[in-house]
């Protein structure tokens, strides 16, 4: 019984192992199919960072390519989230009810510190996107609409969260953090004003692309969703930066 | 006589055209009720074709001297993901996502889950017969492939493709014995199919309106029907424990030509392109040892070690993707053993006979869909059942 137990777990782990996996290998090549095919293998696998490496690769051999930055904006959310949903790896971006004396981000300094170079990679795509795309081109779906917006929001709020401009936001150092309830906290000496400049010129954006969701009539914009309630923060953001004097 | 040497490159041109007609062309997926044997023995079947599937894997064994009438088959496969969709929570849960009462916050783990869910099934039946006499054989299916895939962080979109076959195909096949002796013989035969494939393709829908995609009673998209008319030509040596066989799978080109059809099953106008399944080169060697590690035939019998090379005529990236390695062997007369090789993945599958006419078997196999061995595997647990005379 033991035996036919072990047997079978092994099979189930090795059924997906292939044993010809050493005789080939994407590293050396060209091939803009296959290094996208191994871009979206890699993606299906929760490989989202080897994800982005290969769509870089396929960029570098076909610049501006738009189903590769498509896709590479979708890994770099992933990367953002570990994977996981932004609902569930940002929940307080999508609540209209937080608290002012609570941060916005509960996450760690060096985790924040990964994920902001990561949002700013992704707003440079999808800026990059959206001047590639026709406004009824088919690659532009309402999930890299909600791409776009999520991850330029974030920059927003990261953005004035590394109010020192060192790259690691929600330090000790900051003395500017956004809480959650959309308004901002000073402890200390105002930001320079590029910071709040570009923080607010950020969050517009992300209230564009949401915008631009809900022109479409889709049922994520209605009044109660997360994504209607993100708009509805990011303006309360907006309206907070307004108020900071530098 | 010698033939000119601007007519013999005309005509090996022609050649060339008649067997690579379409590899820069769309691809389609092959004419095949399946079989969870062959899925078992890591997709070997050019030199061990089973009598039910003769007429469908290699016409060439339609010639050997059983008789077989299947009745029925039901099977079905589904990866991990395919498993909760059909039988799982899933498909309640993207039923209930989509209804206007729950679109407010998601709930966090089936969000999470539908940040890469990819879900793929494979079926066969209810449809099907086949009838393998003495040098012939006809047959006819049904059955349905299809991938419900989602992705996504923020607004999660899904990408629906289903297709469903309806196939017949009848074929001959003639024996012509080489040795008395030694009872090497040379088979031939050749089929001919028609296919019905019909087609539904949603791509990018948000999340929140999937419901209907899996709600087959809600069904109204847009959907394309295509036929094919195509052939299979094979030959096989075979010999009481050795067989070889060569197999042309769609050999002059299968082309399907499509119509569109709205949900209301109204004729548009719209405009499609041929897509075609292309023809492909298999060959196959196995052994069938009079008996297994040296024991007695009642307790391992029917053993079969196989090797299939097919795709010859594909553009391959590596030839690790089209070796298959199987074996089977029966245990008591009523328990049949299967393991594989299929590019590479190993499968294994368990096969049981009850009143000596229903099969009842379970595999475990994993394709590749990518482009190199070991790049994007989908693994699939298949159950099947079915009744033959």
């Amino acid at each position: 019984m033991l035996r036919s137990s072990v047997f079978l777990v092994l099979l189930f782990v090795l059924a997906s192992c292939n044993a010809f996996s050493w005789a080939a290998s994407v590293d050396d090549s060209e091939d803009y199919g296959l290094l996208m095919a191994e871009a979206r293998a890699q993606m299906a696998a929760g490989c989202p960072d080897k994800a982005v490496e290969y769509f870089t690769r396929a960029l570098s051999l076909r610049t501006n390519d738009i189903l590769a930055l498509d896709g590479r904006v979708e890994a770099r959310l992933l990367l953002l989230t570990s994977g996981r949903s932004v609902y569930t790896a940002f929940p307080s971006l999508f609540i209209t009810n937080g608290s002012s004396d609570t941060s916005l981000f509960p996450h760690t300094p060096t985790r924040l510190a990964d994920i902001f170079p990561t949002a700013l990679s992704a707003v440079r795509d999808v800026d990059l996107l959206d001047t590639l795309l026709s406004p009824t081109n088919a690659i532009r779906t309402a999930r890299l609409t909600a791409d776009a917006a999520v991850a330029t929001g974030l920059a927003a709020l990261l953005t004035l969260a590394d109010s020192n401009s060192n790259g690691i936001p929600c330090e000790s150092a900051d003395t500017f953090l956004p809480t959650a309830a959309f308004t901002v906290s000073q402890s200390g000496p105002a930001p320079n004003p590029g910071i709040v400049a570009t923080a607010q010129r950020y969050a517009l954006t992300a209230r564009v692309w949401l915008d631009r969701l809900e022109s479409a009539t889709l049922p994520a914009m209605r009044p109660g969703t997360p994504l209607s309630a993100f708009r509805f923060n990011l303006v309360r953001f907006v309206g907070h930066l307004s108020g900071v004097t530098p | 006589m010698r033939v000119p040497r601007q007519m013999r490159t005309t005509m090996v041109l022609a050649f060339l055209a008649c067997a690579f007609p379409m590899t820069l062309t769309a691809r389609e997926r092959p004419f095949s009720p399946g079989s969870s044997r062959a899925q078992a023995m890591g997709m070997t079947w050019i030199a061990c074709t089973a009598s039910e599937d003769a007429a469908f894997l290699n016409p060439a064994w339609l010639a050997t001297e059983d008789e077989r009438f299947t009745i029925i088959r039901l099977r079905t496969a589904a990866n991990t993901d395919g498993t909760d969709l059909l039988f799982g929570q899933t498909g309640d849960d993207l039923m209930t996502f989509g209804s206007s009462s729950t679109r407010g916050l998601p709930p966090a783990g089936f969000m999470d889950t539908m940040t890469g869910f990819d879900a793929v099934y494979d079926t066969s039946g209810p449809l099907f017969l086949s009838y393998k006499g003495e040098g012939f054989g006809i047959g006819l299916y049904s059955s349905s492939r299809g991938s419900f895939a989602v992705h996504g962080t923020t607004l999660p979109t899904v990408n629906l493709e289903h297709d469903f076959d309806i196939g017949t195909i009848a074929g001959l096949a003639i024996p012509i014995t080489l040795n008395e002796d030694t009872g090497l013989q040379l088979l031939i035969g050749g089929t001919i199919k028609y296919l019905i494939r019909i087609r539904h393709i949603s791509s990018d829908v948000p999340l929140t309106e999937a419901s209907r995609l899996v709600d087959p009673f809600a069904f109204s998209g847009d959907f394309r029907i295509g036929q094919a008319i195509g052939s299979d030509l094979g030959i096989t040596w075979r010999s009481p424990y050795f067989s070889v066989g060569i197999v042309w799978y769609d050999w002059f080109g299968t082309t399907l030509s499509w119509t569109e059809y709205s949900g209301e099953f109204k004729t548009k106008g719209t405009s499609l392109v041929d897509t075609h399944i292309t023809p492909m080169i298999g060959a196959g060697v196995a052994w069938t040892p009079p008996d297994f590690l040296g024991l007695p035939s009642w307790v391992f019998s029917n053993t079969q070690i196989a090797i299939d090379v097919r795709g010859f005529l594909e553009e391959e990236d590596s030839f690790f993707k089209m070796l298959h390695v199987g074996f089977e062997s029966t245990f008591l007369h009523f328990a049949t053993i299967r393991l594989g090789l299929n590019a590479g993945y190993p499968t294994c599958g368990l096969a049981f006979l009850l009143f000596g006419s229903l099969h009842m078997e379970y595999t475990i196999a994993t394709e590749e869909r990518g482009r190199l061995p070991g790049q994007d595997p989908v693994t699939l647990h298949t159950l099947s059942f079915t009744f033959m005379l």
